[in-house]
């Protein structure tokens, strides 16, 4: 998007710098590596110190960046393409898979999806939304007019699909008109427009959702225990001021802070569309930057549902008292969870929870 | 047949599948099985509507069997989150049909078979005749927890005289969308027990249990509780002895998947050297 300077060699050095740390992951001790050239020698044919430029050494820099899916690197040199556009009328097609590839898919998105997983188009399936969705792939299309369209899935898209496609956005040099981020949840879909490059890519770069990235509950054996069975202190602090579903939420936080608590409760919110997490403690084992976000938006739903479940039982009940055996995929726990009803301003609804880790989590082999 | 049918691949979401496991099963496993059921002459279609099973009643009310759990007037508020109907389809008319549905067990699985809770979306709607007792131990473990209920099974009957797989490929597929679209901790059936060799090789079960007794109406029977973990299922999922399709597999070899495993374990292990970087 900035003015362009004049000469191969100046253009050679921009197409490369545009592709190096810090704009991508790719060093220059790697590109030297991947070509065959030492590092030595590609700064020269950059900053000029060498007369001319190699061909073949170019040529074998436009293979290495090919290989990661950018074909751009000769068109920004030369304003030539040599190993082709991928062209959908006239849009240019790309995919950035699972393992952080950008492929071009010069017979467009469905195509190339269909090709992947050997299907053709008498198997009826739509194969674009299958890609984004099943395969966790991100779409991008660069549009004729300018336009660029980048489609993901919120909770299915790849970190490492994420990553690339900002590093593949990074790269650019060619300006775009708008750049619009597509994101799906569910059947919704919601559209966001970038003005630069930066942030878009910064986007990108981040996890689609605000999810645990692998850890999943693989088998969850809870029993409801009485209240009675309850020993740790800080439970037995927040159930001396607690009243009932009518307790005030802060004289209730209040007292678990005073009784030492502060790391193992967590505060959730009622709302229309479930349970939102207002503040977690750091004793609990998930990404603080969960707080202030919708349960719903776990990635670990087979947790949500339970919690979510167990949590619909307070209005009525105003007290449960569990203790949950999780087996997830990375790792083991054992908890007694106390969780408390409680209201605020404005008769907001709360749940309260206070933590016993009484088994600390072990490591566990990936399968 | 209902409008709501559409294509398995379509349906089929994968957002209940570990990350590291989701390109293995949507990029090879799924379309593997969608060739294998072209080969046979058959499409795979999802439907979330219970309708779906009363309109398979009225094509074959001798074979068809609407269950409990599979009776839309029983169920009015079935949805998409708990309930899905897979539907084999030749030249446009179903050829096999199976369904599935997610039900919450809060005490323990004997107590919401015994109370009918698992059956019934409400209990009082069960008729005073019906009395159901489980002595099954493992319904004891299974508690607080999401199952899935497998049942309603189907076959045309011209079907499995003519073509053994469907039956097979029906499971797999049931199997398949169970495990990738919800999420729950156990996957149940109740079976005759004459049934109960299929348990292994054909449901994926972890273990069968006799026990669970039915008084329906004047009928009695004996049924036995099949029972699978979902690791179970996940497992199975990638092993190419299970799916067992031979050669529709592509070739799809026990390497294969674990080297695509490792991969993804590697990824995931270069993921978080990345995430503790930054």
């Amino acid at each position: 998007m900035s003015s362009r300077p004049r000469g191969p060699r100046a253009l050679l050095d921009q197409a490369i710098a545009r592709r190096l740390l810090p704009n991508t992951e790719l060093t220059m001790k790697a590109l030297a590596k991947a070509a065959g050239y030492s590092e030595a020698t590609i700064r020269r044919a950059r900053n000029g110190g060498t007369e001319h430029i190699d061909a073949e050494m170019l040529f074998a820099l436009s293979e290495v960046f090919a290989a990661r899916g950018d074909h751009d690197f000769l068109v920004e040199i030369f304003g030539i393409s040599v190993t082709g556009p991928a062209v959908e009328g006239g849009d240019l097609c790309y995919w950035v898979t699972e393992d952080g590839t950008v492929n071009a898919a010069p017979f467009g998105h469905a195509r190339f999806v269909r090709d992947a997983l050997r299907l053709g188009p008498e198997d009826g399936f739509d194969a674009i939304a299958y890609g984004i969705r099943a395969m966790g792939w991100i779409e991008i299309t660069v549009r004729a007019d300018g336009r660029l369209t980048l489609r993901r899935h919120l909770i299915t898209a790849s970190p490492e699909a994420g990553r690339r496609a900002a590093e593949w956005l990074t790269s650019q040099s060619r300006a775009f008109s708008a750049i619009d981020i597509h994101s799906q949840q569910g059947d919704q879909w919601t559209r966001r427009r970038y003005d630069t490059i930066r942030a878009a890519a910064q986007a990108l770069s981040l996890p689609a959702g605000p999810a645990i990235t692998d850890h999943l509950s693989v088998h969850i054996i809870t029993q409801r225990l009485s209240l009675d069975q309850v020993t740790d202190p800080v439970q037995i602090a927040a159930l001396r001021e607690w009243t009932g579903p009518d307790t005030d939420v802060d004289v209730l936080l209040r007292a678990i802070a005073a009784a030492g608590g502060s790391a193992n409760y967590s505060l959730l919110r009622k709302e229309e569309e479930g349970y939102r997490l207002l503040t977690l403690g750091a004793a609990n084992r998930m990404r603080h930057d969960l707080a202030g976000r919708s349960l719903r938006l776990l990635r670990d739903q087979n947790y949500v549902d339970l919690v979510e479940h167990q949590f619909d039982t307070l209005p009525a009940e105003g007290a449960r008292f569990d203790d949950l055996d999780i087996h997830a995929t990375t790792d083991r726990g054992g908890y007694r969870r106390l969780a408390l009803s409680a209201s605020g301003p404005g008769g907001d609804r709360y749940a309260v929870t206070i933590t016993d880790i009484y088994r600390k989590p072990q490591r566990a082999v990936i399968q | 047949m209902t409008t709501d049918l559409r294509h398995f691949l379509d349906a089929l979401t994968c957002n209940a599948l570990p990350a590291v496991e989701r390109p293995v099963v949507a990029g090879r496993i799924a379309p593997a099985l969608v060739r294998a059921a072209r080969d046979a002459d058959l499409v795979p279609m999802v439907s979330h509507d219970l309708e779906t099973l009363v309109r398979i009643k009225a094509i074959d009310p001798e074979r068809a069997f609407l269950s409990q759990l599979s009776n839309p007037v029983l169920h009015p508020d079935a949805n998409p989150r708990d309930t899905a109907i897979v539907v084999l389809m030749r030249d446009g008319q179903p050829i096999a049909s199976g369904s599935l549905r997610l039900r919450w067990v809060e005490t323990d699985l004997r107590d919401a078979i015994e109370t009918k809770s698992l059956f019934y979306a409400d209990p009082v709607q069960a008729p005073e005749s019906e009395l159901l007792v489980c002595r099954a131990a493992k319904a004891r473990d299974i508690r607080a927890c999401h199952v899935i209920v497998a049942g309603a099974l189907w076959v045309a009957k011209s079907s499995t005289s003519v073509d053994s797989r469907v039956i097979k490929l029906l499971v797999r597929f049931l199997n398949l969308i169970a495990t990738a679209n919800y999420h729950w901790s156990f996957c149940v059936s109740f079976s005759l027990p004459p049934l109960m060799r299929q348990a292994f090789p054909i449901y994926g079960a972890d273990g069968v249990e006799h026990g669970v007794h039915m008084d329906i109406g004047n009928r009695r029977v004996e049924t036995v509780l099949v029972h699978a973990s979902r690791a179970r299922f996940l497992d199975n999922l990638l092993s190419p002895a299970y799916l067992d399709l031979g050669t529709d597999l592509d070739g799809l070899t026990d390497d294969d998947v674990a080297r695509a495993r490792q991969a993804a374990a590697e990824l995931r292990l270069r993921r978080m050297q990345l995430d503790a970087m930054h």
